[in-house]
């Protein structure tokens, strides 16, 4: 059995990388501002709630974009597959369907807590950060998403920053992209392209044309074959191909898929480069949406050609100007709004609205994002369509940024007994003035009066009360100290 | 007395001998005292300790400074410890035991070729409600690839064993796996993908930044090691290349060889005279000496020819040694810094 010596001094145990640890002043100044924001919250109705920081895996699978799902702290424990929260939007949904669905709408959410992403450790990003943000479920558009974003520019405001509001709508794209025949893996290519290209990041489309519709031999063979074998029945070609697989002795017998999957999964990817066309025109309109930023007076009616153009549905356009209207009410005014049509977020729940929050101060620091996210509800198993919304900001980043003066450090007396017979009373005094809402602090050292003076100074401490043995006290008042000097 | 350092080898079978080959060519050669033990020494070199370990332990043991210096395979440190900043690889090519980590799925599966083609089957395993198996013994590196090629719907299968009859027995559907020749592979009937490669690896040092923080005699004594190590590993690529050259005059040979300046060594020739058994009236020879770069030695030849040489003779150095050792600046560098 090995022993563990308590004199022996043992190798420090260094703190995981890219995991903050707060400091006091830090935790301070966070604590206030979070105070501020749920305060605005709470003024509008939002109550807070607080789910657990670990769920099933599945959670937040189901709808996260292909970025996320790289970022997620998951594990097997217990053969259950777990995984520390990324973010709260699927967890009060989950919560809102296990418990909520009875209730009136809409309902009016709110949270604050540490989610994990597994990130490359950066200035100003860390594997741990404190999510606060709120989910406003069944408020359609555009008075719910109007509340979303006046609360998300509040909030900065309230930081004494100055707001800089990016709005777009995710519902263009999603419908133009309906409209074709495209996969899952080209849709999440094509959402992602379109928000490289809208912060004006390059895309190598030729490769990615490869990758998802086939290289250039298969192209060929395609408009060699294409049209002779366009009028054969699925089912016939793959009979005809298996048998003659078999017929000249390949072995098709794959482990867990059936030679049929196989003969059909051959066929199907020659006609996977029929998709090319519908890609290249999808990726021509993410790219004209992408090229779209500005004022929305300049933008909105590029847009509405843009739309007509395509005879695509003018909702969203309906849609954004109505929360831009709704929104000057609020006191925000157009003139201080970004309207950005290619925006997609990373997330892959967004339906309608979406919209970040920047400080003019920081432009490319996003302090606040969120959106619309009418489908979630239902894909975690709600039994009615929800509508919903909501936003969220990292509480450490705004910490950082935000420009108010910070909380002053608390005034604390220091209670100490000149010796030891002293300490009863000592503890009653301390009890005594606690009652009275002072902050003491108990010398539990058992230091000297001149010790606990140097101590008292160090620590910005400005009252010490002596207590003698016979219960008597004397306050001493410390001279402020000067920065700098001990 | 000063601590100890410890450097931990394999203690596998073939991994075992090419470490143990590696290092006595690199003149650390390894004394043990019956093979059954499991530590040994450096002969000529005081106050270093070789471990015998499994090479998964080694990447751990190094990590918790247990051990300060550690040869194994890449592939085990860029799975086990790539995110670990007490683990630092101060040589990454030892030059043996290469293999790949690679994708491979079942020969029958003509339809999947690509990265791009399996993308698009866990997309249509997941809307039949099945999930990709992918049995690995690496279950970091291939979860990261499969992210980075678009392979988002997966579950991992823990295997330990032969992993290439995963597939046929059931237990999973494709596997990444350890090769070195893809013989095994083919064996058992399955294909690698093109694109397929997680992860090209072979022997490496790595070294532990919490053992050597504590204690400058280790690194002082790692220094030595890593001076002959590095000194070897450089050798490789370089040969010196002796000839006998006819010439006017020590200057005029010179600036002839020296007209091709990528193959006139490293700074430039040496040149001694050679005093001939039959003096030749009016002709002196000289013979010349230059370290070429191993890929360009037949060039280094050829003009060698040209230039009136004979008598050539090319010899590959044992050793080395640049202005600095590299890789003790750098893991000093690293062994200081915070992570």
């Amino acid at each position: 059995m090995t022993t563990v010596s308590t004199t022996e001094p043992t190798t420090p145990i260094e703190r995981l990388r890219g995991m903050p640890d707060i400091g006091p002043e830090v935790y301070r100044r966070r604590e206030a501002i979070r105070h501020t924001l749920q305060a605005i919250l709470e003024q509008h109705g939002y109550q807070f709630i607080e789910p657990p920081v670990v769920e099933a895996t599945e959670l937040f699978l189901r709808k996260s974009g292909p970025e996320r799902v790289a970022q997620i702290y998951a594990l097997r424990y217990r053969n259950r597959d777990i995984a520390l929260r990324p973010e709260h939007t699927a967890s009060v949904l989950r919560y809102y369907v296990e418990e909520l669905q009875n209730e009136p709408l809409p309902l009016r959410l709110a949270y604050v807590g540490p989610v994990f992403r597994y990130e490359r450790p950066q200035a100003g990003r860390s594997r741990q950060f404190t999510e606060l943000g709120c989910e406003l479920l069944g408020a359609p558009s555009p008075y719910g998403d109007a509340e979303i974003v006046h609360l998300a520019v509040e909030s900065v405001t309230a930081l004494g920053l100055t707001p800089r509001l990016v709005v777009g709508h995710i519902g263009i794209v999603l419908e133009f992209l309906d409209r074709l025949p495209l996969r899952q893996r080209v849709r999440d290519w094509l959402l992602w392209s379109m928000e490289r290209l809208r912060k004006g990041q390059p895309v190598d489309v030729d490769a990615a044309l490869e990758s998802l519709s086939g290289n250039e031999r298969l192209v060929a063979l395609y408009h060699e074959l294409g049209h002779e074998l366009r009028d054969i029945s699925p089912e016939r070609l793959e009979r005809w191909v298996l048998g003659m697989l078999r017929e000249v002795g390949v072995q098709l017998s794959g482990g867990s898929r059936t030679p049929e999957e196989i003969v059909a999964g051959v066929l199907a990817k020659l006609s996977r480069v029929q998709d090319r066309e519908h890609i290249l025109q999808a990726f021509a309109f993410t790219r004209e949406l992408a090229a779209l930023e500005g004022p929305p007076a300049e933008v909105l009616p590029q847009l509405r050609m843009l739309l007509d153009r395509h005879a695509l549905d003018p909702t969203p356009i309906q849609q954004i100007e109505a929360v831009l209207q709704l929104l000057r009410a609020y006191g925000v005014e157009e003139d201080t709004v970004v309207l950005s049509p290619g925006m997609a977020r990373g997330l892959h729940y967004y339906t309608g609205v979406l919209f970040e929050v920047y400080a003019a101060e920081q432009p490319h620091l996003q302090l606040c994002g969120g959106g619309r996210y009418d489908d979630l509800a239902q894909l975690l198993g709600a039994r009615q369509p929800l509508p919903a919304c909501g936003f969220s900001c990292g509480l450490e980043r705004l910490t950082e940024l935000a420009r108010v003066p910070g909380p002053s450090l608390p005034d604390i007396t220091l209670v100490a007994p000149v010796t030891q017979e002293a300490m009863p009373h000592a503890i009653a005094t301390a009890e005594a003035l606690r009652q009275r809402n002072v902050q003491v602090e108990l010398d539990v050292r058992g230091r000297s009066p001149n010790a606990n003076r140097r101590y008292a100074r160090r620590r910005g401490i400005s009252h010490v009360i002596f207590v003698e043995a016979d219960g008597s006290t004397r306050v001493e008042q410390l001279p402020l100290r000067q920065d700098g000097q001990e | 007395m000063a601590p100890t350092l410890r450097l931990a080898i394999s203690s596998k079978g073939a991994y075992e001998e090419a470490t143990l080959r590696f290092l006595e060519s690199a003149g650390l050669p390894v004394w043990r005292p019956n093979p059954r033990q499991y530590v040994g020494r450096i002969s000529g070199l005081e106050g270093v300790d070789v471990l015998f370990q499994r090479t998964e332990d080694i990447v751990h043991k190094v990590a918790d400074g247990s051990v300060d210096l550690g040869i194994t395979g890449y592939d085990l440190v860029a799975e086990h410890a790539s995110d670990n900043p007490d683990v630092l690889v101060v040589l990454d090519d030892l030059g043996f035991r290469r293999c790949e980590l690679v994708l491979a799925v079942p020969e029958g599966w003509l339809d999947i070729t690509t990265m791009a083609d399996l993308a698009d089957l866990s997309v249509d395993f997941k809307r039949s409600g099945r999930t990709l198996r992918v049995a690995t013994k690496f279950p970091n590196l291939t979860r990261d690839f499969l992210y980075r090629n678009g392979v988002h719907y997966f579950s991992l299968v823990d295997a330990h064993g032969a992993l290439e009859v995963a597939p046929a027995l059931g237990h999973a559907d494709i596997i990444a796996d350890l090769t070195e020749t893809g013989v095994t592979l083919r064996e058992n009937r399955l294909r690698i993908l093109e694109g397929g490669v997680i992860l090209r690896a072979q022997a490496c040092l790595i070294a532990s930044r919490r053992g050597l923080r504590q204690a400058s005699e280790k690194l002082e004594r790692a220094r030595s090691i890593l001076e002959l190590i590095e000194a070897r590993l450089r050798a490789r690529h370089y040969r010196v290349i002796t000839a006998n050259v006819r010439g006017e005059s020590e200057a005029a040979v010179a600036e002839r060889i020296t007209a091709n300046v990528a193959i006139a060594g490293q700074q430039g020739p040496t040149l001694s005279r050679v005093y001939p058994k039959f003096p030749d009236a009016g002709c002196t020879w000289y013979e010349v000496r230059i370290i070429v770069p191993r890929d360009l030695l037949l060039h280094a030849i050829d003009h060698l020819r040209q230039v009136g040489s004979s008598d050539i003779t090319v010899n590959s150095p044992d050793y080395v040694f640049a202005q600095r050792c590299e890789s003790y600046d750098r893991l000093c560098e690293a062994v200081e810094h915070e992570p």
